[in-house]
């Protein structure tokens, strides 16, 4: 009895173990062979309790639509991401995402506050604010947050 | 020290003062014997000390996360559950007698694997919800909760499972009730200290009322609901004394009895209150009060209080029509046995409960100004004399008692 408990034990702390590393292959596996996108967003300063401090994002772009429907991803000149259409099926060709949900960046709980901040005080005339996304397969993990082509983070410590 | 140590160390001196032999402090101490799996301070520490280490190490790491690269933070994430099955491991090796160590290492475990997760969806910005994240750590963490029969962890899984099921389907909630069900059972029926049983039908009667209301709001009236969920809860209880706990469910029944009766006390608000109870409703209550009517009479003897507020909830949606003025007869006749019963057995909470419910009755209907002030007059007039009366025959009894 003991020793079938000692195979069940092992068995479940593999599971355990697997089920984060699945997560991280398919987002590590994404983040670095995935294609890049820009996402213009718009930072504001909410706070969950179990994964701490982020920034929730208002994309210019509309990307909700009904669950389970695949934005079809394409690139304007500047590298921003254009949605050239919705479709219900899996796509055979190019790069789309599934039920696209871009509305959080997690951040240090002192910098949270200070990227929405510093958000008021873009010239958004000049300034550039936007999310960097990888996409590969209809996965997509993001990269970072970014003021002018530098990371929100290193822009906080610079400033 | 406890009174077992006191009494090993104290039979020591008896027997260096020849107050007993040796054999007999060794019979002592066979029927004493010390309890060397820690007491219940030890226990708490052991869980106070697992959650203070595990929010400890989130909150480390937590420091100056964002300059660490992507890898670095990966493998950081997983020390905490690495650190935690390592634990595990050392314990069921070890010291799996140990209930501090397998409670202690249960809600480590389960903390260790909600953190990785947080860590992980926080590294790559996840954007899934709160309550998918929470459904798959209670998940994940239910195993650990079996193989250490920790009943801490246990807890975390039933907030869990509470917190999710409000924005899943129905059917998600029942699952997760269904897969906590058979640690309760085998808990219950090797639970060997009076405590363990009152603290897991406790969690067992949230979780199950939970449930209820998950399942049936917007089907059935709140009325109705809390009715079916104290129902539920006595039958529990007797479903669980009749498998073998014999302790008495006391928190449970304070749940059930509550339930049961604020929803009569509800119903007794307006006399002309018609219970316009659904179908659906009124079979839930009568097939659960006459279940545990049944249970209870045929597994153990006696009539219990219970079952006053089993057959009270059963007649309160009989009498649909008539509900408002049924549920007043009801409170009365409720409020009277116990005060009865209290003055019998001299039983101050009893005695305290039933004028309780005759105050509530009394001054909800002292303050109905649909009743007319003569109509109210007579009533008023009528009760005051059943009160007399009851006194006078006690009073009576008690006398002829004594002679």
């Amino acid at each position: 009895m003991r020793k079938f408990t000692s195979y069940l034990l092992i068995g479940y702390f593999i599971l355990q173990l697997a089920v984060p590393g699945y997560f991280v292959y398919r987002h590590y596996n994404t983040l670095y062979t995935g294609e890049s996108y820009k996402f213009e967003v718009a930072p504001y300063d909410p706070y969950d309790p179990f994964r701490g401090r982020y920034v929730s994002l208002r994309s210019s772009l509309s990307l909700y639509s009904s669950d389970g429907e695949y934005a079809m991803l394409e690139k304007d000149s500047a590298g921003y991401a254009v949605i050239s259409g919705w479709q219900s099926w899996k796509p055979k060709e190019g790069q789309y995402i599934k039920s696209p949900k871009l509305n959080r960046y997690y951040m240090n709980e002192k910098m949270a506050p200070e990227a929405e901040r510093i958000h008021r005080g873009l010239d958004l005339d000049e300034d550039t604010i936007y999310l960097l996304v990888k996409v590969k397969n209809g996965d997509y993990v993001i990269e970072g947050l970014y003021i002018n082509d530098v990371s929100i983070e290193q822009y906080i410590v610079q400033t | 020290m406890n009174n077992r140590e006191w009494v090993r160390i104290e039979s020591e001196r008896w027997v260096e003062d020849g107050i007993i032999t040796p054999e007999q402090r060794e019979l002592i101490q066979m029927r004493y014997p010390v309890n060397k799996t820690g007491g219940p301070l030890l226990l708490f520490f052991a869980i106070i000390g697992s959650i203070l280490i595990g929010a400890g190490i989130i909150l480390v790491f937590a420091t100056n996360w964002w300059r660490l690269p992507v890898a670095v933070k990966i493998i950081l994430a997983f020390i905490p559950l690495l650190a935690a099955q390592g634990v595990c491991i050392y314990t069921f090796m070890k010291r799996f007698h140990s209930i501090s160590f397998r409670e202690g290492s249960g809600v480590f475990l389960s903390l260790s694997f909600f953190a990785v997760l947080a860590l992980i969806g926080q590294v790559f910005h996840t954007q899934s919800e709160l309550e998918s994240y929470i459904l798959i750590c209670i998940l994940f963490t239910l195993p650990g909760v079996y193989l250490f029969h920790a009943k801490a962890a246990m807890a975390i899984y039933i907030v869990g499972a509470i917190f999710v099921g409000w924005s899943w389907p129905v059917w998600v909630t029942i699952l997760l009730t269904a897969l906590i069900l058979p640690f309760f059972y085998l808990e219950l029926v090797s639970a060997s200290h009076k405590g363990v049983p009152n603290y897991l039908l406790f969690l067992l009667s949230i979780m199950v009322s939970n449930t209820i209301i998950v399942a049936a709001l917007g089907e059935l009236e709140m009325l109705e609901i809390a009715l079916i969920c104290g129902l539920a809860i006595l039958l529990l209880d007797a479903l669980f004394r009749k498998i073998g706990s014999v302790y008495f469910f006391t928190t449970a029944k304070f749940l059930s009895i509550l339930c049961i009766t604020v929803t009569i006390l509800l119903a007794a608000f307006d006399l002309s209150y018609s219970d316009n109870i659904s179908v659906m409703g009124f079979v839930f209550v009568v097939v659960i009060a006459g279940a545990y009517i049944a249970l209870r009479y045929t597994t153990f003897s006696g009539l219990a209080s219970t079952d006053l507020f089993a057959a009270s909830a059963m007649i309160l949606v009989l009498s649909a029509q008539m509900a408002g003025v049924v549920a007043n007869l009801l409170i009365m006749a409720m409020g009277t046995y116990y005060i009865v019963r209290g003055s019998r057995t001299l039983t101050l909470s009893n005695l305290n409960f039933g004028m309780a419910l005759i105050i509530l009755i009394i001054g909800i209907r002292f303050f109905d100004s649909s009743l007319d002030l003569l109509g109210r007059g007579i009533v008023f007039i009528l009760l005051g004399s059943a009160f007399l009366g009851i006194n006078l025959h006690i009073s009576r009894k008690r006398k002829g008692l004594l002679k």
